[in-house]
């Protein structure tokens, strides 16, 4: 199950680098790759999400300009609370999955600015805050149980059919 | 999986990624992400021109929507027609487009100049980079190299910042990491530095500008030609286009500045060429 999430997130994450951009009307840039992460965190708990994030932040490095790895290392570290000290509440209420999403995307990208900071990029942090993290992370939050639902009757209709097998 | 086990895991994974982080920023793993571009530009080429598909499915789908009201029995006539309209539409702005990359041949005899795809953007949108990609290079000899400009029809795209066997990531001018020495197109001639802004909510200002100096609202605005300090590896060739002079004001270094609208569309960019060098 893990390898299908890993080719799906490549997949996304080529996605994401060039055909979302050239959608009309769609200022908000969605970051898919870090919903099915996240999603697949919440659905599968912390050791599948690091497996996810470290697949899907390798597959964003290709497609970006900053080193090779720095994405991964950011999903891992956001992963971490998300798994750990969400897990007792993702199921049977949506206000978790949600408020996670919003939550660790912030988090996600402030990561990735403090470590593009010390590699020695020039980082604007009101800027980007307002105007790239935020949005982003409430577009997230919104898109959220719609990834969590996604992902978590996959996972319950293939983990079904694993047991009867 | 016990806890203790699953955080040895993710413990591991850290390190990897931060060792790879480091490596690839001291030492550079360009040949791996290099060869694994190559390897993928083709499908991000393919994606990259569904892009605009999807986008005209959207609009498809909307014209439907309107013309569910007026119709029902002219909709799947009108639907094929609207689908014919957008595809003649697409191929008319194509020509455009190829004639004005066509002309800037013609304005800029002396440059050398490769045509290249736009293929993608930073999936991250913290900064402000393209992908770019090309088709096989007729002429062995050529070289793409960091640091080269990257124009459109209207004028100043960016520089490149990082080269793979047949793509390249383009900073783009709006980024605040861009600094181009400019030029202001009016009888004083003033210069200064342009400067990206659209981390911080605009998009170009130009810097620097000394105080005696006229500017006017409407301006326009070319590079000079002139190597900055901390950026001596690239040169932007003079008379291109940058953007124009929006508004004025004077700045706490007893300069002028004025904030830039760029001339060229940078979020809509479809096709680039990089300056190879100049005749």
């Amino acid at each position: 199950m893990v390898y299908f999430v890993s080719i799906l997130l490549i997949l996304v994450a080529l996605l994401q680098a060039s055909v979302l951009p050239a959608i009309p009307y769609v200022e908000i840039r969605l970051d898919l790759v870090l919903l099915v992460v996240l999603a697949w965190t919440m659905v599968r708990g912390t050791t599948e999400g690091a497996a996810v994030a470290m697949v899907g932040g390798l597959a964003l490095g290709l497609f970006s300009p900053l080193p090779l790895g720095i994405h991964a290392l950011a999903m891992l570290l956001t992963i971490v609370p998300v798994g750990w000290l969400g897990a007792p509440f993702y199921r049977g209420n949506l206000a978790f999955p949600v408020g996670g999403a919003f939550l660790a995307t912030i988090l996600y990208n402030v990561l990735l600015l403090i470590l593009s900071c010390i590699l020695g990029h020039e980082i604007v942090w009101g800027g980007l805050l307002w105007r790239v993290v935020l949005p982003m992370a409430l577009f997230e939050a919104a898109v959220m149980p719609l990834a969590y639902w996604a992902l978590d009757r996959i996972d319950q209709r293939v983990h079904r059919r694993l047991t009867i097998a | 999986m016990p806890m203790r086990k699953a955080g040895i895991v993710i413990l591991v994974l850290i390190v990897l990624c931060a060792a790879l982080v480091v490596v690839d920023h001291v030492a550079g793993l360009g040949w791996i992400k290099g060869l694994l571009t190559w390897l993928l530009t083709p499908l991000q080429r393919g994606a990259s021109t569904e892009g605009p598909e999807v986008g005209g499915l959207w609009k498809r789908w909307q014209d439907a929507g309107r013309l569910q009201e007026e119709n029902k029995q002219l909709r799947e006539i009108i639907d094929e027609m609207t689908a014919r309209e957008i595809r003649w539409r697409e191929m008319e702005r194509e020509y455009q487009e190829l004639r004005q990359l066509l002309g800037l041949h013609e304005r800029f005899p002396e440059m050398v100049l490769l045509d290249a795809d736009v293929i993608g953007r930073d999936p991250s949108s913290l900064q402000q980079v393209l992908r770019i990609g090309w088709v096989a290079l007729a002429d062995p000899t050529i070289k793409i190299e960091v640091g080269m400009p990257v124009i459109a029809a209207a004028g100043l795209v960016g520089r490149i910042i990082r080269v793979y066997p047949n793509a390249a990531d383009v900073l783009l001018i709006t980024d605040t990491s861009s600094a181009v020495s400019a030029v202001i197109q009016n009888e004083d001639r003033p210069t200064g530095v342009v400067e990206g802004r659209w981390q911080a909510g605009s998009r170009l200002l130009m810097r620097y500008i000394p105080q005696g100096d006229a500017v006017h609202e409407g301006d326009y605005v070319v590079t000079s030609g002139l190597r900055l300090a901390g950026f001596e590896e690239e040169t932007f060739p003079p008379g291109i286009a940058i953007g124009q002079v929006l508004h004025l004001e004077m700045a706490a270094d007893m300069h002028q500045q004025a904030e830039l609208l760029p001339v060229v569309d940078l979020d809509h960019l479809e096709r680039v060429m990089i300056v190879l060098g100049t005749r």
